[in-house]
């Protein structure tokens, strides 16, 4: 009798993460699924090809606004980690009046609605008659994502044994050599992810690039956007479906680095 | 100088290029929106600098605004944000009680849509709530409706954009509470005669109620500010604040009053967080105290 | 010559007075111990020594160089912490090399010093481990000899001990102390532990709050204590306290508590006349029929302590419950014996 109603109870938890996860996965699975339809963007498909995944190929723009926006991804994840991380180290030592305040400052970012952290930019832009480029973008997009290395730094930092830099100045180091030696070797497993974070977040982003994009340096989902209001074809689901797979595999790696380090921290 | 003052000594230069970057490209900016809001602008697209409060009277007093826009975003965030602690709360207990060595894969899952990108998962939904999608063939199918209904373009596309974006971000705040919830006090009230569901009301509800507040704080926030999801599933017909910022800054060229509508949205959001964390804060502390007395 | 100078050294922290006024001098070679109770400030006076925390007044001198104001990372100084402090993303021979790195040797110098280092502790063969691979007692190994590398001018040890088991404690004392008369290190060795402070040191530094209570060999520190601090502190002690009486067959002090207690014959001028104390094993015990001379105090067995190798008997006399060691295995004293004291009690330095 108990185990029948072990196994109901079993059989109802499955069901339930069964239907969560198809909540919030099918309509990707989806996605994936017209990538080979080869009419529309229909689902079900109606039957399958590759072929939209080699039109891809034939489209400049995408291939170009794919370009732009991994060297943004990649300039914004450098800046931002590194003065992200270099602020939390500094505000862990920092035992001045200042410390909560700054902290906030720098974790504020992710309270303020994107559109007016945009505005803001694009406005003082005009005002100063500066042209976009890709300083500006940068700027935007480390701004946008300097909060999450200060937030994964600090937590990491707040369990960290000072005694490690100690050790490392009573055999001769300064304090500059013990950082570089002790502090930021330990601190892989929140620089590193953060490091991914920061890429991810300035790849996906949309909102800041819309009012800060120009001719020349038109980002990804800005592109995919105008595909979807003009070109409405499954290339476009193609094309989704890459990113998808590749936001997946980032995610999975950054899973890696933080599971095994932790694994080993025991 | 001794050590201890050496690591102290070096702070405020590492500090500093993370503290210049927000300045110039954050503290500043935001200090010229908060002006703007307080200048005009002429239909000819340029702008009076003088300080006035017409912006904000205009907005406020104006049924359009204050109404159908601020109000209408308010209220589907607030239903979107319960849709989504509904959900999220069930995904984090379906992964909680799942058993250790899934919960990383479950975990992972869960993250994936959060990783990809915002036009994607749009159009995803697209795809999903077209005429000619599954959605609609199942309600035809089940007869529910006899022709395609519009699913698409909508405040209901919106409300379900916003749920799907938001409840991964919920999951996340309550596994970690669910996971700290000691499995012993659930089989204690099972051991003195709660079945599942008394269990549940009990013991696993007013425990994870930190957790919940932690979610749906987070969720309030991201569906308060959202931006991609009524843009873009609402097709132009649903008003929302920070759509109409953007409208207001790009069509209408009436840069002051952009910077108004953002800094509302910004006032409102940020009272609004505020309140309910203290209103559900102290609840959480009464229902505390009438547990143990 | 002087091997670690400390002069008028106070530390506060937030006001709170943590060191007052200490002044301390230790000779080139020497082993030396500061002993107290967690709170007393021998952490922060090694660490100050060390340069990791900094005075609020006074010097501190190591080898003839003057360093109050010098960075810990320019002190030539070997530091041991008690949790270990190994890097945890480093081999073995690279924590123990990582000085010999900052100061630019060659790799091969850096592994021959530091392999050597190693075997000075029994751990060469450990050389390509992690810390994580290692024991509690293996890693301290690997503390000391990262700390001894480098040929430091002092060798400072923050109760190295503390973090392991006892039985590994001892092997570890007797390891330290002959790594040290071999290398004839100055060394500052901090501990709560008296046993350990007393079988390692040359001398001792006994500290209470931040204070000095006194500075002497284990042999003067046990047997002419300088404070009652210091003589509860170190050993086991049951005071007296009372009058001074002179009588024709010596000098006692009069208490309310106890009677008359014997003292010894040689009380100077120097010591205080109000407090006595004695240690267990100086009393020996006597089943009647008594000296005629009835000069010693009589108390009653209330509890045999047996530990095995010997016995401790606590005997109620007067008001206080003395504690005696037993005088060997033929000791034959039970329960409810009554007993005559025969001690002499020793007077406390004035203050």
């Amino acid at each position: 009798m108990k185990r029948a109603r072990l196994k109901l109870g079993t059989t109802i938890w499955g069901a339930t993460a069964f239907v969560f996860f198809g909540f919030i996965l099918l309509p990707l699975l989806i996605l994936i699924a017209v990538s080979f339809n080869p009419t529309t963007m229909i689902f079900p498909p109606q039957g399958f090809t590759l072929r939209w995944y080699t039109v891809i190929l034939d489209k400049p723009d995408f291939l170009s606004a794919a370009c732009s926006s991994t060297v943004l991804a990649a300039l914004t994840a450098a800046i931002s980690t590194t003065s992200g991380a270099a602020a939390a180290i500094g505000l862990h030592h920092y035992k001045g009046r200042f410390r909560a305040l700054v902290q906030n400052i720098l974790l504020s970012p992710l309270f303020f609605p994107a559109v007016i952290v945009a505005l803001a930019i694009s406005q003082l832009m005009l005002i100063m008659g500066v042209m976009a480029n890709l300083a500006i973008l940068v700027g935007a997009h480390v701004v946008v994502t300097m909060p999450y290395p200060v937030r994964n730094v600090t937590a990491q930092l707040s369990g960290f044994d000072g005694r490690l830099e100690e050790a490392a100045m009573t055999v001769g180091a300064t304090p500059r050599q013990a950082l570089l030696r002790v502090t930021l070797p330990l601190l892989r497993d929140s620089i590193v992810p953060s490091l991914i974070i920061t890429f991810v977040l300035s790849w996906n982003n949309y909102t800041v690039s819309l009012f800060l994009a120009s001719s020349d340096w038109t980002t990804l989902p800005l592109q995919l956007r105008a595909y979807l209001q003009y070109e409405y074809e499954p290339f476009v689901a193609a094309m989704s479906t890459i990113l998808i797979i590749m936001s997946a595999t980032l995610l999975f790696v950054v899973d890696r680095t933080v599971g095994a380090a932790g694994r080993s921290r025991v | 100088m001794t050590s201890k003052n050496g690591l102290r000594a070096g702070a405020p230069l590492l500090i500093l290029p993370a503290v210049l970057i927000l300045a110039v490209f954050f503290v500043v900016p935001l200090v010229w929106i908060v002006m703007l809001s307080f200048m005009t602008s002429e239909p000819a697209g340029t702008t009076e600098p003088h300080a006035t409060l017409a912006n904000y009277t205009h907005f406020l007093t104006d049924s359009y605004y204050l109404t159908d826009l601020l109000w209408r975003t308010v209220w589907l965030s607030a239903i979107a944000t319960f849709f989504a602690v509904v959900i999220g709360y069930v995904g984090a207990l379906v992964i909680s009680r799942a058993p250790e060595k899934r919960q990383p894969t479950l975990m992972f899952l869960n993250m994936c849509p959060l990783w990809v990108n915002l036009v994607v998962r749009t159009l995803s939904l697209m795809v999903l709530l077209d005429r000619d999608g599954p959605v609609n063939h199942i309600l035809m199918a089940l007869g529910i409706t006899s022709h395609p209904v519009q699913l698409l373009f909508n405040e209901s596309a919106v409300l379900f954009g916003m749920v799907q974006m938001s409840v991964p971000f919920v999951v996340l705040s309550l596994h970690g509470v669910l996971k700290s919830i000691p499995r012993e006090l659930e089989h204690a009230a099972m051991s003195v005669g709660a079945n599942l569901f008394a269990t549940f009301r009990r013991v696993t509800l007013p425990l994870s109620v930190p957790g919940i507040l932690a979610g749906s704080i987070l969720a309030l926030g991201i569906n308060m500010e959202s931006f991609v999801v009524p843009i873009l599933l609402g097709g132009g017909r649903v008003r929302f604040m920070s759509v109409a910022a953007y409208e207001t800054a790009t069509i209408s060229n009436n840069l002051p009053f952009a910077a108004t509508i953002g800094l509302v949205l910004l006032v409102v959001t940020l009272t609004m967080l505020g309140v309910y964390q203290r209103l559900v804060g102290s609840m959480s502390r009464v229902s505390i105290a009438l547990r143990s007395a | 010559m002087y091997g670690i100078s400390v002069s008028g050294v106070s530390k506060q922290f937030d006001g709170l007075p943590v060191l007052t006024d200490v002044n301390l001098s230790v000779r080139t070679g020497e082993f030396l111990s500061i002993l107290g109770p967690s709170g007393c400030g021998k952490s922060t006076l090694l660490r100050i020594i060390a340069g990791l925390e900094e005075p609020t007044s006074g010097d501190v001198v190591i080898a003839g160089r003057t360093v109050t104001r010098d960075p810990v990372w320019k002190r030539k100084i070997g530091f041991v912490f008690q949790h270990f402090a190994l890097w945890p993303h480093l081999t073995v021979l690279r924590n123990v090399a990582m000085g010999l790195e900052l100061r630019g040797a060659g790799k091969q110098e850096r592994r021959d010093r530091a392999l050597a280092a190693l075997r000075l502790v029994q751990l060469e063969s450990f050389a390509d481990r992690m810390p994580s691979q290692l024991s509690g007692g293996q890693q301290q190994r690997v503390a000391v000899a990262r700390a001894i590398v480098l040929e430091p001018a002092v060798l400072l040890l923050d109760e190295p001990l503390s973090a392991l088991d006892k039985n590994l404690r001892q092997d570890m004392q007797v390891e330290l102390k002959a790594l040290q008369q071999k290398l004839l290190l100055t060394t500052v060795f901090v501990t709560h532990d008296q046993e350990e402070a007393m079988s390692l040191s040359d001398r001792i530094v006994v500290m209470n709050r931040g204070v000095i209570e006194q500075i002497g060999t284990p042999e003067q520190i046990y047997n002419r204590p300088a404070s009652p601090y210091v003589a509860r502190f170190v050993g086991e002690t049951t005071f007296f306290e009372g009058e001074l009486e002179h009588r024709e067959h010596g000098t006692f002090i009069r208490s309310s508590a106890n009677g008359y207690i014997p003292l010894e014959a040689d009380s100077s001028q120097t010591q205080s006349d109000r407090i006595a104390f004695v240690r267990p094993e100086w009393v020996t015990l006597h089943k009647p029929p008594y000296s005629e001379k009835r000069m010693w105090p009589v108390g009653k067995i209330e509890r045999v302590i047996f530990f095995g190798a010997t016995s401790d008997y606590l005997v109620r006399q007067g008001d206080s419950l003395i504690r005696v060691k037993a005088a060997g295995a033929n000791d034959c004293f039970r329960r409810g014996d009554e007993v005559e004291l025969q001690f002499a009690a020793r007077l406390l330095p004035k203050r």
